[in-house]
Parts: C-alpha cells; sequence; structure tokens
C-alpha cells in the first residue's frame, strides 16, 4: 500500500482539511438541535443520545479489535451513533438505540471492512433496522416542554403530527401526507406558537398555521434531532459554506419530494390534484435532518455533484411512494437505502471525461 | 480583443501562502563561487563535456556540446576553472554527469550591456532555430524541451494558435508575471522572433485577470503580432488551479482539447512563456547563450523571500544564503511549485535551465497527516480538470490492474495534483498516478 507517512512527493502542500475534522465539525453543527431535544423533552432524551453514542463507539470498537485498526477517534463512530439517536423518540426503551448502533457499527459497517467500505449509511440502516423490529417503540414521543396544558378531551398525547393525521381516516383512506395539513386543526398548538403566527399574519400580511410554527422550531413530539427545523438548518450553514455538504443532493432531494407530495398527495384521499401538503411533509418525520445530514453521508453516495442530483431525485421519489401510498413516518430512511443500492451505478453514469482516450 | 475565461471543469482556488512569497523588483543574484553545470537541463540526449579538468573557460564559452537533435548544449555562466566532474541527483530523480567550475579570472559580459543589435531579425525560421540550438536555449519550463525541438514546424504544417503565457498557477511562484514587467521590450522582442519562426496565425496572450501589469506588456505584444500581420487576443483568465498547465491553458484560451498523449511538438498550438521569450531575445539579439535565468526563491522557511535573476549553475545552497537563510527549520525544499515539483536531495543540488523555483518550506506549510482510508467524499473528481475519478484510478493502481486504471482514463491525467491537494483522507493520489503512468509506459516498452 502507498502510505502517506514519510513520503516526500508531491504535492508537498495540502488545503487542510481531514476526514477526522470534517466528522467532528458534522457533530459539532448537530450539537444544537440535540440540546434543543434535550431542554424540551428532558433529560430522558440525554440519556438516549449518550446510549446511542456509548453503543456506537463500542461496535466500532469490537470492530476495531477484529480488524487491528483503530478508528474510534475519527469521529465516524460518534456521527453515527448520534444520528441514530436524532432519529429516535425520547421515550424509546434503551435496547434500541443500543441494539441499532451495534448492528450499524458491526453489520452495517465494520463487516465490509470499516470506514469507508460501507454500501449502506450506518446511521440509517441501524434505524430501518430498530423500525423493524420494534416499530411500537420508535412512537414513543414525549410531549415538549411548550405544550398546551390540560387538553383531556384532545387527541392522544403521544401522537405526532404525522401519526394523528393517519389516525383519522377520509372515504377509507387515513395516512398522513395523503391528506392536507387541515386535518392538524384539532391537534394541540402552543400557545407561543399561536402568539408567532398571529403576529406574522399583522405584520407581513401573511397568513400561516400556528401548527407549521410548533413544528418548524420544533415543538411537537418528535425525533429527537429531526424535531427542530429551525437548529438544523442554521447548524447545517457553516457546513454549506464550507462545502462539507454539497447543494445537490439536499436540493434535489427536496424538489422531488415535495414537488411529488403537492401533485400527487391528495389523490389517495379524492382530493383531486395538487392538494398535497409539501409544508407539513417539509416539516416533518425527520424530513430536513435527512436531507441535510442523512442524505450527505461522503461514503454512501455518489460521487460526482451529477451522481448526488440523480441521487437526490431517486430518494425523494422512494421517500414520497413510501409515505403516502405505504407506511408514513420512516419512508425517508428507506428511501436513502433504497438509493444507496444504485451508488455504483450512478457512479458509472455520471463519469464524464475531457479527453477519453479509453473507455473501460 | 479582451475575455475572462477560467477552467471550465473542477480545478480550484488556490489561497496566496500568507507568508513566504517574494513580489519584486527582481535583483541580481551574487555571482557564485562555484558553478555546476548538468549535462542534462532539458528534455531529450544528454550534452557531452567537451573541456576537461584544468582547462580555463570563460563566461558563456561552450563546455558541452549537443550530439543528438534532440539535445542542447551546455555553456559556463562563470569564468574559471574545470575544477572535476560529478554525478549530481537531479530533481526529477535522475542522475547526471555535471562539470563543476571553480569561479577565476575575468567577466567580459559582467556590467558590458548588451548591443541588442537585433541580429538575425531578417534571417529565416532555420537560421534562427540553428542560432537557438547553438545558444542553448530551452522552453524555460519544467519541461525544457529544446526550442528547436519545441518550434520546429514539421514540414505540411501550420502552427494556428501561439499562446504566451504570463501566468503564474502555483502559489509562491510569482517570476513570470513580474517579469513581464520588468523586462516588457525583451519580452515584445522574444514574441517578434517567436512570431517569425513559428508564423502562427494567431497569437493569445493568457494573463492574469486580477494582473494589471501585464496587462499593459499586452499593449506592446499586440504592436508585434500587428506588425507581422498576426491576429492579436488577450485572455485574462481568473484565479483557478491548473489554468496555467498546457493542456488547460489551450483548453481555455482555444476552447480545444489535446489528446492525451500527443507530444507536445506535434500540435497546431504552441505553448510558450516569458521566461522563454526573454531568454530567445536575450539569445538572438544579443547573442548571449543561457546562462541564466529568472527563478523564485521562495517559502515560509526562508528569511527573504526574493525573485532573482541567477546564474545557471548556481548551487541552491547560494540562493538560500542570497535570501537570508532559513527562518524556520525547513521540512523540505523543493524545486517547481509545491503543488507538482519535487524535493531536492541535497542543497548542492544547481540551478537547471528547467528550474523555475525553489521553495523552501516548513513544517507548517507541508502536509504531514496520515493516510486514512477512502471515504468516497468526491471531492477528488470535482476538482480534477480532466473529468477523471481519481480515487478510482488510484485504487485499480494499488491493486496491481494498470489496464484497468488505464481504461478508467490514467494517461489522460496531467498530473496537476488538484486531487491530492484536497484530499482529507490525504491519500497520495498524484503520487500513485505518476507510479501507474510510469508503469505503463515502462511496459509498453
Amino acid at each position: 500500500m502507498i502510505d502517506r507517512v514519510s513520503l516526500y512527493e508531491a504535492p508537498h502542500v495540502h488545503q487542510g482539511a481531514t476526514t477526522r475534522r470534517i466528522m467532528w465539525t458534522v457533530i459539532a453543527t448537530l450539537v444544537p438541535a440535540g440540546a434543543w431535544a434535550v431542554w424540551i423533552y428532558g433529560w430522558r432524551a440525554l440519556v438516549v443520545i449518550l446510549v446511542s453514542v456509548a453503543a456506537a463507539l463500542l461496535g466500532e470498537l469490537i470492530g476495531n479489535l477484529l480488524s487491528r485498526r483503530f478508528t474510534l477517534r475519527d469521529g465516524s463512530a460518534v456521527l453515527s451513533g448520534l444520528l441514530i439517536a436524532y432519529t429516535l423518540p425520547a421515550g424509546v426503551p434503551l435496547y434500541v438505540p443500543i441494539a441499532a448502533a451495534l448492528f450499524a457499527m458491526l453489520v452495517i459497517k465494520a463487516s465490509f471492512g470499516g470506514l469507508g467500505t460501507n454500501w449502506m449509511n450506518p446511521a440509517v440502516g441501524g434505524q430501518v433496522f430498530a423500525y423493524f423490529s420494534w416499530s411500537g417503540a420508535l412512537s414513543a414521543w414525549v410531549t415538549p416542554r411548550f405544550w398546551p396544558q390540560g387538553i383531556a378531551t384532545g387527541p392522544p398525547l403521544g401522537l405526532s403530527p404525522l401519526e394523528y393525521i393517519a389516525s383519522h381516516s377520509v372515504d377509507g383512506a387515513h395516512l398522513a401526507g395523503k391528506v392536507s395539513a387541515a386535518l392538524l386543526h384539532s391537534y394541540p398548538v402552543s400557545t407561543a406558537a399561536e402568539a408567532i403566527a398571529s403576529w406574522i399574519s399583522d405584520s407581513l400580511r401573511l397568513t400561516i398555521d400556528p401548527h407549521f410554527v410548533d413544528l418548524f422550531f420544533g415543538n411537537v413530539p418528535g425525533a429527537l434531532g429531526g424535531v427542530s427545523v429551525l437548529l438544523l438548518l442554521l447548524g447545517s450553514i457553516h457546513l454549506f459554506r464550507r462545502r462539507i455538504i454539497t447543494w445537490q443532493a439536499p436540493v434535489a432531494f427536496l424538489t422531488s419530494f415535495l414537488a411529488l407530495v403537492w401533485v400527487f398527495g391528495g389523490l389517495p384521499a379524492n382530493r383531486g390534484w395538487f392538494a398535497g401538503a409539501p409544508v407539513l411533509q417539509l416539516f416533518s418525520g425527520a424530513t430536513v435532518l435527512a436531507a441535510l445530514y442523512l442524505i450527505s453521508d461522503p461514503v454512501t453516495t455518489p460521487l460526482a455533484g451529477r451522481g448526488m442530483v440523480i441521487f437526490g431525485i431517486g430518494t425523494g421519489i422512494f421517500a414520497f411512494l413510501i409515505r403516502v401510498f405505504g407506511a408514513a413516518g420512516e419512508s425517508v430512511f428507506m428511501a436513502i437505502l433504497l438509493m444507496n443500492v444504485a451508488v455504483p451505478a450512478i457512479n458509472r453514469l455520471t463519469e464524464k471525461r475531457l479527453n477519453e482516450t479509453a473507455r473501460s | 480583443m479582451k475575455s475572462i475565461a477560467t477552467l471550465r471543469n473542477g480545478g480550484l482556488t488556490l489561497r496566496e501562502p500568507s507568508t513566504g512569497t517574494a513580489s519584486g523588483p527582481i535583483r541580481n543574484a551574487v555571482i557564485p563561487s562555484i558553478g555546476v553545470f548538468p549535462l542534462q537541463q532539458h528534455s531529450g540526449v544528454p550534452a557531452v563535456a567537451v573541456v576537461s579538468v584544468g582547462d580555463r573557460v570563460r563566461e558563456g564559452m561552450l563546455i558541452a556540446k549537443a550530439t543528438d537533435t534532440v539535445s542542447s548544449p551546455v555553456h559556463s555562466s562563470i569564468p574559471g576553472v574545470v575544477s572535476g566532474f560529478r554525478t549530481v541527483r537531479l530533481p526529477n530523480g535522475e542522475r547526471s554527469e555535471a562539470i563543476v567550475v571553480t569561479l577565476e579570472g575575468e567577466f567580459e559580459r559582467l556590467g558590458v550591456s548588451d548591443p541588442g543589435t537585433g541580429h538575425g531579425k531578417s534571417a529565416g525560421r532555420s537560421e534562427l532555430l540553428g542560432r537557438l540550438l547553438e545558444l542553448g536555449v530551452v522552453s524555460l519550463d519544467s519541461n525544457g524541451i529544446p526550442l528547436q525541438v519545441h518550434w520546429k514546424v514539421p514540414r505540411g504544417k501550420r502552427v494556428e494558435t501561439l499562446i504566451v503565457s504570463a501566468l503564474n498557477d502555483e502559489p509562491y511562484v510569482t517570476v513570470e508575471r513580474r517579469l513581464a514587467v520588468e523586462r516588457r521590450a525583451a519580452f515584445a522582442e522574444g514574441l517578434a522572433y517567436a512570431a517569425s519562426i513559428l508564423k502562427p496565425r494567431s497569437i493569445v496572450f493568457a494573463e492574469d485577470a486580477d494582473d494589471n501589469e501585464a496587462n499593459e506588456v499586452a499593449g506592446s505584444l499586440e504592436e508585434v503580432a500587428g506588425r507581422a500581420g498576426i491576429a492579436f487576443s488577450q485572455v485574462r483568465i481568473g484565479p483557478r488551479y491548473p489554468r496555467g498547465e498546457q493542456r488547460e491553458l489551450v483548453r481555455i484560451t482555444t476552447g480545444r482539447t489535446i489528446p492525451a498523449g500527443t507530444p507536445i511538438t506535434d500540435l497546431a498550438v504552441t505553448v510558450t512563456n516569458v521566461s522563454t521569450l526573454v531568454a530567445v531575445r536575450d539569445a538572438l539579439s544579443g547573442g548571449k547563450p543561457l546562462i541564466e535565468r529568472y527563478i523564485t526563491v521562495a517559502g515560509g522557511a526562508l528569511m527573504n523571500p526574493s525573485l532573482l535573476r541567477v546564474r545557471i549553475g548556481t548551487r541552491i545552497r547560494d540562493l538560500i544564503d542570497e535570501c537570508g537563510g532559513f527562518r524556520d527549520v525547513p521540512d523540505r525544499v523543493v524545486v517547481g511549485g509545491p503543488l507538482t515539483g519535487s524535493i531536492v536531495y541535497d542543497l548542492d543540488t544547481p540551478v537547471t535551465k528547467n528550474m523555475n523555483a525553489v521553495i523552501a518550506l516548513s513544517k507548517r506549510e507541508t502536509d504531514g497527516e496520515d493516510r486514512t482510508p477512502c471515504i468516497s467524499c468526491g471531492r477528488c473528481l470535482s476538482v480534477c480538470p480532466e473529468g477523471l475519478n481519481p480515487s478510482r484510478i488510484f485504487k485499480e493502481i494499488e491493486h496491481g490492474h494498470y489496464e484497468r486504471a488505464a481504461a478508467a482514463g490514467l494517461m489522460e491525467c496531467t498530473e496537476c495534483g488538484a486531487c491530492s491537494f484536497v484530499c482529507p483522507s490525504h491519500i497520495p493520489l498524484l503520487y500513485g498516478l505518476r507510479q501507474g503512468k510510469r508503469r505503463l509506459t515502462e511496459g509498453a516498452k
């Protein structure tokens, strides 16, 4: 193997990035969203995060012991553990993050040869593994700190917005995304969100549903890291500026997913074309977490920017199909796994040599 | 005509280093007490020594002659006595016999302003090329192809475009654009010679988009082209590495892609630079053999980075003294740019015709990170100006699959090093690809 150590070969200078620094930077930008979760859901959220990260480190360590190559400090295991926790509810039984993180590190990552060799996104794979194993446990939502008190007559307190909509039946069709956000009208909304919505309508002459305010800030029962759209967006700004994540996959994914939801989302409920609820879908079900942090995993996504566009569009299509015509919540995760399979083909398709002399 | 262009595919914007760069004006370096003259300072067949130990040599005297068409003679840059022969290791890793001259006696040229007779302006193509061969003039870039070879237009062919580059592409290296300003008249005169030898249909002047001084020089060049009845255009090129690399420069200025593997002497496009044209002028108008050149001596480990006019054969050790010595322990001393150059093994290595920069890099500036696994981030692809997949080619080479590496485009690589420069896993992509190319060309022989 050609080694860098003591190699006095060109180039003699470097831009400065290292894998380790990239990983820890991504982790740092995820901290605000996690801190928010701990604040609004309580210490239990922190326990889930720490247990998940610890389990991921343990899994990585076991893999390292087998391969005799130690990579705990490169941050990749911590990041995977963190992302798994961020897809889970605060009330999840602790064996779920433990099993999911161990599965991610050992089965998905280490068995293929460790960092860089896995074809499936470890965090997403771990999440989906947990979903198929203990789907009930993944609905152990905790109601947030700023939740209206005393809604005894309201909906079951534990439901996330998507589940809440799914629990309503409209003409026999009863899954989230099939219907507009109007169904949220009897869903709890915080007084702060109502105040903000009325301030916006007064000063900007823009009517918005206060539920969207709660969803945007992350004041609903939801996944730990996925819940605060605002903090995820803020955190990712730094990553975009440093080009640690590129725009292609997130933009392609959100565009295709939301456009499809908007155009076809109303059909299953017999509401006609262009009656879907893209804003609701954008703000719930960890869509933004997936768009910014899961779809940008370098290892399991295409190499070229053009490939990332294809990957994003494909993920959007699958996420739409699964969420609108299939199981609701985990759709984005499953869509990513489906597209992981297509990565080698996408890489071949998107090669663009300027001076082609021979073709493999 | 003026336009701003840059790389159309890949590349990266390099930040100018905060310390260690040299700015003008160009200084004359002190005459070295010892001159070391390798017989191989150009691409092609080494010259053959025509002096022996104890011989007295004059400044500018022929000390090794060319015995092949693709070769170039060597002249002593100092007066003195041949004190010996020794083997030097050149920065490209090869070894060459060298003539060592100890300074002694009088200078005939020093301080004498060259007459600039305009000798040979009326001379024909082959006479001019013969004169350049006699005076040992080669292309003053890293290739160092003898000009009688580089500028020979094959019978029945025609040079469409002559590209004149005043670009400095790599960090620290700044001598070209400075030279264009300081020796503006000589530069223009050199272009007139190039035009009468190559008889191109058009001349393109490629300059840095933020270089307003070079912009002024363009006027003199345009005059030259106008007098020769050749179309002239000026392309201002935005800062994107590797815009100055020959294939990329041709693509930027003409939109044409040179098929990989084509020898650059076999093209309808010829690329040259300021240093070469100034040397051509000094040879043809001043009758001066190629015994000096302009060089960047820079890097954060140096006390006073400088642009120097230096006699060929001066040892790098002397250049470093000239720049006030080291400020910091150098991690390595590089010849050529920091992205593509090679290290010198010995500070007694002399300045050769094809050496445009000496960069002394401190530990803070060099890449000391260990290699980690590839994370398929795709950065190497996104910066590759040729649209290659360096990581895939590298993996094929590392597994010994040279043919598969070739099928993935290995021979299209222009060795700019942008892939290695950005790789967060610090995989030595450029090194690996160079190794692979070497294996393939050796295998083909």
